[in-house]
């Protein structure tokens, strides 16, 4: 089976009742880049918590053929690697290397492969220059970089993105767009900027209100604007004409 | 908007900044508990030499220590002004109904002198590396992991909570001007500490998940690089040293 990650009827309501997800399936297949697209309070990012157990709801969901289960919560962590939306969630050690070499030093990696890690993970993202540095004193664009750099020193199976290019300028956007077109790790984008992930993805799963409404190649959905317009999104600026 | 940064000359270099942080942290505390009993005037104005000595080696700006200072400044002048007129006992002068009592002043000017003198030592102590290395030597010091992971998230996530207190300021003053929108600003004073507290709590929330995302398993591993040298060692035994002479000094007064 080439399927790195298997989603079946996944529903998950929050606490307070909020159904956020509803009966989602989803299989993935090695190497694939995919867009998760839809409005805000999709699910998008409910989806995205459930990959490695954060969250969990009725269904069944495995990653990399183990079952995303209290037993095996560690190893399902090890193959994905989750990036939030907000850096500074993600950053929370005092320095860019203690970040970066928090996952590693988990795994219980030796000193020398963590800071090989490290320093690996940086260069590519090009943010090695500020190894030494606080998060806090680097710029957004940066620092989302940096998280990107936090997961990829965990060497994982899976990249999971959440909104990776909201907030950031033109030329930031581009490269974090750039960055992830090169990786060659199957992927998850969850973003409502759908020219990135037209960018980005071959295929991409529109979701709204917890359901998946659609699921086909990017240039298939992304070019649907009666589509897109019914669940609140835009075509994207490359699209429209 | 300006937040104090105590490691903010940590690029220095000073024999304080060559120490090790281990070493360092250890002795100058021990220096500082020193200062702190001291029971005695001579013996307080010897800690506070000691203490500008130090803060003088460390070559952290004058003007920066006053910046921060000065609250410790008006404090003492507020005992310096409060003892004398309520310590009772032998009065030196009357004014009025009020005297300035020998010993309320006596008192008040040796608290004084050892506030002064264990806030300067902070400055060498904290001030002459990095705070995450220093926050590194205090867990290799055995002061426990819960103690030293609170250190290290507040002082990671004071900024963003200045920056959100910041932005919300911003939209407050934005949303109105003049006397109105002062008065608005403090009847939503309330609602904007509520809204604070609700971010941060949702924000722990993520940052606890993003910990567990990378493997997090209730043990924080950080690495370090402390190597003793022997001028370690030297500087270590001058400043211990300094502090139980002045220990054993109080001790016998
Ligand atoms: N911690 C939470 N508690 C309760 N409801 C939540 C929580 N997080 C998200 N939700 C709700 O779940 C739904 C899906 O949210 P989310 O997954 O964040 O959407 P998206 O990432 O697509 O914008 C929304 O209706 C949202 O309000
Ligand atoms: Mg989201």
């Amino acid at each position: 089976m080439s399927e790195i990650i298997f989603i079946e009827n996944l529903s998950y309501t929050y606490p307070d009742g909020t159904e956020a997800l509803r009966e989602v399936s989803l299989a993935v297949a090695e190497g694939e880049r995919i867009g998760l697209v839809g409005p805000n309070g999709a699910g998008k990012s409910t989806l995205l918590l459930h990959l490695n157990g954060l969250l969990q709801g009725e269904g069944r969901i495995e990653v990399c053929g183990i079952s995303v289960t209290d037993g095996r919560l560690d190893e399902v962590r090890l193959k994905v690697g989750l990036v939030f939306q907000d850096p500074d969630d993600q950053l929370f050690m005092p320095t860019v290397f203690d970040d970066v070499a928090f996952g590693p030093l988990n795994m219980d990696l030796a000193r020398p492969e963590v800071e090989r890690r490290v320093e690996q993970a940086l260069s590519e993202v090009d943010m090695l220059y500020a190894v030494e540095r606080c998060s806090h004193h680097l710029s957004f664009g940066e620092r989302k970089r940096v998280c990107v750099a936090t997961v990829l020193s965990m060497s994982p199976q899976v990249l999971a993105l959440d909104e990776p290019t909201t907030n950031l300028d033109p030329r930031h956007r581009r490269q974090i767009i750039e960055l992830l077109r090169q990786f060659e790790l199957t992927t998850l984008v969850a973003s409502h900027d759908l020219d990135a992930v037209l960018d980005l993805c071959d295929r991409v799963v529109l979701l709204d209100a917890g359901e998946v409404v659609a699921d086909g190649p990017a240039d298939g959905i992304l070019t649907d604007r009666a589509l897109l317009e019914a669940h609140s999104l835009e075509l994207p600026l490359s699209r429209q004409s | 908007m300006h937040l104090p940064e105590i490691d903010k000359y940590a690029h220095l270099d000073s024999p304080l900044h060559r120490w090790d942080g281990r070493v360092k942290v250890a002795c100058i505390a021990a220096l500082l508990l020193a200062v702190v009993l001291a029971p005695t005037y001579p013996l307080a104005l010897a800690g506070l030499a000691l203490a500008v000595a130090m803060v003088a080696l460390s070559r952290i700006p004058a003007t920066f220590i006053f910046l921060h200072v000065r609250w410790v400044l008006l404090f003492c002048l507020f005992l310096l002004v409060v003892l004398p007129l309520t310590g009772g006992g032998e009065l030196l002068w009357r004014l009025g109904p009020a005297g300035v009592s020998r010993a309320g002043l006596s008192k008040a000017g040796l608290i004084s002198l050892r506030a002064l003198a264990a806030v300067l030592l902070i400055f060498p102590m904290m001030g002459t590396a990095r705070f995450h290395v220093t926050l590194k030597a205090l867990r290799r010091l055995r002061v426990p992991s819960v103690v030293v992971q609170i250190l290290a998230f507040s002082y990671r996530y004071i900024f963003v909570l200045f920056d959100e207190l910041h932005r919300m300021l911003s939209a407050a003053r934005a949303r109105g001007h003049g006397r109105a929108r002062r008065l608005r600003m403090f009847r939503n004073v309330g609602s904007m500490l509520g809204m604070l507290l609700v971010r941060s709590l949702n924000r722990t929330t993520r940052v606890y998940q993003a910990m567990l995302s990378r493997g997090f398993r209730g043990e924080m591993k950080t690495l370090d690089d402390f190597h003793l040298r022997p001028t370690d060692l030297v500087k270590g035994v001058l400043v211990a040293g300094a502090a139980v002479l002045l220990f054993t000094a109080g001790a016998l007064a």
